[in-house]
C-alpha cells in the first residue's frame, strides 16, 4: 500500500496487456539502475567486483562508457578514475552484466546458438541475484549506500527487411504512429523512414526509437526498434526499486503493442 | 616521458535521458550515422535485382551470400563521412566498391565464394599506394584504410 501512496499524486500504471508470440522480434533485453556516481572511483574496483561475478560470468571486457563523456587535456594526467564500462559474460554469450560507476546493467541477447527468448519472468530473478552481489561488493569498497536515481529497461527488436518488412513505404501497416502520405504523388516511396519519440509515464519516461541499419553479424537490412522505459524511484529499497523496474517493465510491453499494428504482430505470430 | 605531458584527463560523464540507447551487444550501422550507407545499400540492391548473364559481356548476377558479404563488409565502415560509393558487378558474381575523395581512391573488390576481399589504394596522381587482402575480421584495417581517403 505504501507504493501507492507514493505514487497517488499521478496517474496510476495501466494494466499490462499480455504479450508473446512465436516468432519474436526481440534480440536483446536490458534492465539496470542509474546511482550516483561514487567518490573516488577507482580502476582496481572492476577488478575487486568482479571477483565476485567471475564465477558466473567468467569472462571481462571493457568498452566505452554510456553517456556523454567530456574530455579536457590537463597536465598530469591520472588515469585511476578513468572512465570506462566493464562488462563480465557468462559461457553461453546470452547473459552478461555491464558496470560502470554510475550505473548497473544486466543483459540477455539471443544468439544463433541459444535463439530462444527469455521473458522478462525469467531473467528478472537472475538480475535481482546480480543486482545484490553488486550492493554487497560496493559496501566493501564504500561505507555509504548507493543513490539509485533511475531503474530502466529497454527491449532491442529487430525487424528484417524480407522477413518483416519489405519496404519502407510499406510502415503505414506497420507502426500505429506513422501514417504515411496520403497524397499519392507527394512524399511517395520513403527511402528510409526514421522514427523517435519520447513520452511520459508515472515518474518516468518512454523512449521509442525506430532506426534502420545492416546488422553487424549477419550483413541482413534491419530496422531496430528500441523500446525503453525509465522511472525514478521514491525509495531507497530493492523493493521500491524492483517494483520501478515491473512498471518499466509493464509501461514497454504496452508501448510495444501500441506501437505496432495487428497486421505486424501477426507477423511474428502472436499467441495472446 | 614527462609526468608534466597533457594527456586527456577530467571526465566527466552525463547520463540523462532522453539519449540514444544502443545495444550493447548485436551492433547495426544505422543509416542516421553513416549516411552514405543508405545510397550504398541501394545500390547493391540494384545491382543484385538487375543482374543478368550477358552473352559477350559476362555473367553480373549475384548471389544472396555475396549479396550479404557486401552488406557485412559495408556496415563494418566507420567512418560517417565518407562519399556514397560506386557499386558496379564484376563479371562472374563479384562485386566492386569504389570511392573517389578529391583524386584519391580505393576499390574494394569482392569475389564469389571467398572470405576475403581485396583493397586497392591509389593517390591523385593514380600512383599505387597500397594494396593487399582483407577479411571481414580486420574491421581496424579496413577503417585504417578507407580512413586515408578523407584524411587532410
Amino acid at each position: 500500500m505504501k507504493k501507492a501512496t507514493a505514487n497517488a499524486r499521478i496517474a496510476p500504471d495501466p494494466p499490462r496487456r499480455t504479450l508473446d508470440f512465436e516468432k519474436p522480434p526481440v534480440v536483446e533485453t536490458s534492465l539496470g539502475f542509474y546511482f550516483s556516481p561514487m567518490p573516488k572511483w577507482n580502476l582496481i574496483n572492476y577488478g575487486l567486483i568482479w571477483e565476485k561475478f567471475r564465477a558466473k560470468y567468467p569472462s571481462a571486457e571493457f568498452k566505452p562508457p554510456i553517456g556523454e563523456m567530456q574530455l579536457s587535456l590537463t597536465p598530469n594526467p591520472d588515469f585511476t578514475d578513468l572512465a570506462l564500462r566493464a562488462l563480465f559474460v557468462d559461457n553461453s554469450k546470452t547473459q552478461l552484466v555491464q558496470i560502470q560507476n554510475g550505473c548497473f546493467l544486466r543483459n540477455w541477447r539471443k544468439t544463433p546458438e541459444i535463439p530462444r527468448y527469455q521473458h522478462y519472468e525469467k531473467v528478472l530473478p537472475a538480475f535481482k541475484e546480480d543486482w545484490l552481489i553488486f550492493v554487497a561488493s560496493m559496501r566493501e569498497l564504500y561505507p555509504v549506500d548507493l543513490e539509485v536515481r533511475r531503474c530502466e529497461m529497454t527491449y532491442f527488436n529487430h525487424l528484417v527487411r524480407g522477413e518483416d518488412w519489405d519496404d519502407f513505404s510499406d510502415f503505414g501497416d506497420y507502426y500505429s504512429v506513422w501514417r504515411g502520405s496520403t497524397n499519392p504523388d507527394i512524399l511517395v516511396n520513403p527511402r528510409m523512414i526514421t522514427i523517435g519519440t519520447v513520452y511520459e509515464i508515472p515518474h518516468g519516461m518512454l523512449q521509442i526509437n525506430s532506426q534502420p541499419g545492416i546488422r553487424q553479424t549477419d550483413g541482413k537490412e534491419v530496422v531496430q526498434l528500441t523500446v525503453t522505459a525509465h522511472v525514478i524511484p521514491t525509495r531507497q529499497s530493492n523493493d521500491e526499486l524492483f517494483y520501478c523496474l515491473d512498471r518499466c517493465h509493464v509501461a514497454n510491453v504496452n508501448a510495444f503493442l501500441e506501437f505496432t499494428t495487428e497486421k505486424l504482430q501477426q507477423r511474428w505470430k502472436r499467441k495472446q | 616521458m614527462s609526468l608534466l605531458c597533457h594527456q586527456a584527463q577530467s571526465q566527466r560523464i552525463e547520463i540523462s535521458p532522453p539519449y540514444t540507447v544502443e545495444s550493447q551487444l548485436e551492433t547495426t550501422a544505422s543509416f542516421e550515422r553513416f549516411p552514405w550507407l543508405l545510397e550504398a545499400l541501394r545500390g547493391l540492391r540494384l545491382i543484385y535485382e538487375s543482374g543478368r548473364n550477358i552473352p559477350g559481356i559476362g555473367d553480373l548476377r549475384i548471389s544472396e551470400q555475396t549479396a550479404s558479404f557486401v552488406r557485412r563488409l559495408l556496415s563494418l565502415i566507420a567512418i560517417s563521412r565518407l562519399p556514397v560509393p560506386r557499386i558496379t558487378p564484376i563479371s562472374g558474381g563479384g562485386v566492386g566498391l569504389l570511392w573517389n575523395v578529391g583524386g584519391k581512391e580505393a576499390v574494394l573488390t569482392v569475389y564469389p565464394n571467398d572470405d576475403r576481399f581485396a583493397y586497392m589504394l591509389s593517390n591523385e596522381a593514380d600512383e599505387l599506394v597500397s594494396d593487399g587482402l582483407l577479411t571481414l575480421e580486420q574491421q581496424r584495417a579496413l577503417n585504417s584504410i578507407l580512413g586515408w581517403l578523407v584524411q587532410p
